[in-house]
C-alpha cells in the first residue's frame, strides 16, 4: 500500500484510500442497503490541542483509534478522514442496525474518561450515518452525505447520532410530489375553499365567514393546509392561490347577494410572503375592480408575527390596503410575540383571539380573567374581537357576558362547502 | 382592431384572462376583439371562420392538446402569434417551433401582462 494512503500517526487509511475502497465495494453485486458509512467528529479536540499540546492530542487520538478498532469487526474499515474526523465503512446485511450498534458503541466508549499522563479527559462525538441506496449511490456521495449529517448533529447541539435523510425518506418524497402537483391543483380545482361561519351573539346570526383552503390530493387524500401553504410559499404558488381565493370570495358574494344577504363579511388569510410582494397592492386593486369585490365586506387576516417582524413598513402597507376599504384582522392573537400596545399604531379592525385563550375558561378562573383582560384592552383600542375555537356551551355562556362578540368555532359552524354554508345565512331584513 | 382567441377548458381561467386582458387594454388604451373556446374542436371551427392575430392556448384540453390547434393555425395563417399556456413548459421543448411563446400557469399577473403585450407586438 502506498504511504500516502496511510495516516502516519494512527496508521489508519486516509480519506482518498477510503473512497477507493468504497468504489471497489460498489462493484460487488447486491450491495444496495448493505453498505454504510459512519462519519465521526470528536467535539472540541482542537481545544485539547491548544490547552495541552500536540503530544496529549496525539495520545488521545491513538487511544480513540485503538478503542474504535476493537469495536468493529475485521470486515469493517476504519479511516482517519480529517484531523479529528474518523469514518467507518461497514459492509454486511442489516447494515442500518449494525451502523447504529457501532455508533452506540462509540458513544459508550466515550462515557469513560481517557487517561493521559496525570490527566483525565472526557470526549464527546457527533456521528452522521449514510446507507448506500438508490439516492446515495456513489462513493463520494456516501462520504459527503454522512459528513453533512454529522454537521447537522453538531448544529443541533453535538454529542449525538443521526442517519442521513434523503429522497428515500417517504415524507420528503411526498413533499416533492406535492410541490410538483400544486400548480395543477390550483388550476383544476383540487384545491378548493370552505367557509367557517362567524356568529354574532348580539345579532344572533352569522355576520361573516372565514374562507379556509383545502386540498384533496388524488394520492395522499386531504393534505394539511399547514403543509401545502408552506409549500406554496416556498414554490411561488402562494400568489396564484391567493388570487384564486379572492376570486372565489367574489363568487360567494354574488351568491349571497342573489339570496338577499348584503351585509356580510368574508375573511381571507394573507400570507406574509404575499403581503410583502411588490405587486400585491396592484393585484388587489385589479381584483376589486374586475370582480366587483367590495373592500368593506372583505377582511384580510394577517398572522400576528408577520406584524412584529416587519413593523417599519407595515403601517404604510396596511394603510394603503385600508384605503381600499378592506378590513384588517390580526389572526391567532396571543400565539405570537406581539403586545396589543405594539399594535396601537396599526390600522387594525379586528383581533381574533386564539383558541388557547378560550379552551377551559369555564373551568379555570384565571384563564377567564386573562381572556377578559384581552377583550377589555381591545375595546379600549377600538378593535373588534372575534373569538376562535369555541367548542363548549359552557365556554360560550361565559363569552355571552361580553358585548359585541363574534364567535368562530365548531359550536356554531364547522368549515363547510359554499352550498352548505348558504343554508346557514339569513337574508337582510 | 386586432382579434384574438383564448382557449381553456376551465371557464374560471377564461374569465380571469379576459378580465386581465381588458385591464391591459384600459391601461394601454387599445381595443381587441376577444373570442373564446373550451376545446380543440370548437377552436378549430373558430379558426376556420376567423383570421386571428394572436391566440393564447391552454395545452391540456379535453379532446387534445394546444399543439393540435397550433398545427392547424400554422397551415392556415402562418403570421398568427400563438402562446401556449401550460404548467410545465419544459414538456413541450420539442414543439417549440409551433409556438411564439410559452406562458406559465397558474397565471401570474405581471408576467402575463408583459408577455401578452409582446405577443401582440404592442
Amino acid at each position: 500500500m502506498h504511504q500516502n494512503n496511510i495516516d502516519s500517526l494512527t496508521k489508519l487509511i486516509t480519506r482518498t484510500y477510503l473512497l477507493d475502497i468504497i468504489k471497489t465495494k460498489l462493484e460487488h453485486p447486491n450491495v444496495m442497503n448493505k453498505l454504510a458509512l459512519l462519519y465521526i467528529e470528536f467535539d472540541d479536540l482542537d481545544r485539547f490541542n491548544e490547552l495541552f499540546g500536540y503530544d496529549v492530542d496525539d495520545q488521545l487520538l491513538l487511544q480513540l483509534t485503538k478503542k474504535i478498532q476493537n469495536l468493529v469487526d475485521a470486515e469493517s474499515v476504519v479511516s482517519r478522514v480529517g484531523n479529528y474526523q474518523f469514518a467507518i465503512l461497514i459492509y454486511q446485511d442489516n447494515v442500518k442496525d449494525a451502523a447504529q450498534e457501532i455508533a452506540d458503541g462509540i458513544m459508550g466508549i466515550l462515557r469513560e474518561p481517557f487517561c493521559i499522563g496525570e490527566n483525565m479527559f472526557y470526549v464527546t462525538a457527533s456521528i452522521g450515518i449514510s446507507v448506500l441506496s438508490s439516492d446515495i449511490s456513489d462513493a463520494y456521495k456516501l462520504l459527503k452525505t454522512a459528513e453533512n449529517t454529522m454537521r447537522r448533529v453538531q448544529k443541533n447541539g453535538h454529542n449525538n447520532i443521526a442517519f442521513t435523510k434523503l429522497l428515500t425518506d417517504e415524507s420528503l418524497k411526498k413533499e416533492i410530489e406535492l410541490m410538483r402537483d400544486l400548480p395543477s391543483a390550483i388550476d383544476n380545482g383540487e384545491i378548493y375553499f370552505v367557509f367557517q361561519g362567524q356568529y354574532s351573539h348580539d345579532k344572533q346570526c352569522f355576520v361573516g365567514a372565514e374562507m379556509l383552503t383545502r386540498w384533496n390530493h388524488p394520492k395522499y387524500g386531504f393534505v394539511s393546509p399547514f403543509i401545502f401553504i408552506t409549500l406554496a410559499e416556498k414554490s411561488g404558488m402562494i400568489g396564484p392561490l391567493t388570487i384564486k381565493l379572492l376570486i372565489e370570495a367574489s363568487k360567494m358574494f354574488e351568491k349571497l347577494e342573489a339570496d338577499g344577504v348584503k351585509d356580510f363579511s368574508l375573511s381571507v388569510n394573507i400570507s406574509p410572503v404575499v403581503l410583502m410582494e411588490k405587486s400585491f397592492y396592484d393585484t388587489v386593486v385589479f381584483l376589486l375592480d374586475s370582480y366587483n369585490l367590495r373592500g368593506k365586506n372583505l377582511t384580510f387576516e394577517i398572522m400576528e408575527d408577520t406584524v412584529s417582524h416587519n413593523i417599519d413598513n407595515f403601517a404604510n402597507l396596511l394603510n394603503t390596503i385600508k384605503d381600499l376599504g378592506i378590513n384588517i384582522a390580526i389572526d391567532d392573537y396571543g400565539t405570537g410575540h406581539t403586545s396589543l400596545s405594539y399594535l396601537i399604531n396599526l390600522p387594525i379592525d379586528y383581533i381574533k383571539i386564539d383558541r388557547s385563550f378560550v379552551t377551559g375558561i369555564d373551568k379555570e378562573t384565571k384563564k377567564f380573567l386573562l381572556l377578559k383582560s384581552i377583550i377589555d384592552m381591545a375595546s379600549t383600542l377600538d378593535m373588534k374581537v372575534i373569538i376562535e375555537g369555541v367548542e363548549e356551551y359552557s365556554e360560550d355562556d361565559l363569552i355571552k357576558m361580553f358585548k359585541d362578540m363574534t364567535i368562530q368555532g365548531y359550536l356554531y359552524c364547522k368549515p363547510i362547502e359554499a352550498q352548505d354554508f348558504m343554508h346557514k345565512v339569513q337574508p337582510d331584513e | 382592431m386586432k382579434k384574438i382567441l383564448l382557449v381553456d377548458d376551465i371557464d374560471f381561467n377564461l374569465e380571469f384572462e379576459i378580465k386581465l386582458i381588458k385591464n391591459i387594454m384600459n391601461e394601454k388604451d387599445f381595443e381587441l376583439e376577444i373570442d373564446t373556446a373550451n376545446d380543440v374542436a370548437s377552436s378549430i371551427t373558430l379558426i376556420g371562420k376567423n383570421n386571428y392575430d394572436a391566440m393564447v392556448v391552454d395545452m391540456n384540453l379535453p379532446d387534445g392538446t394546444g399543439l393540435d390547434i397550433a398545427k392547424v393555425v400554422r397551415e392556415k395563417n402562418p403570421n398568427a402569434k400563438i402562446a401556449a399556456l401550460t404548467i410545465y413548459p419544459s414538456q413541450y421543448e420539442d414543439q417549440k417551433e409551433y409556438f411564439d411563446m410559452f406562458l406559465k400557469k397558474p397565471i401570474m399577473l405581471d408576467s402575463y401582462k408583459d408577455n401578452f403585450l409582446k405577443l401582440l407586438q404592442i
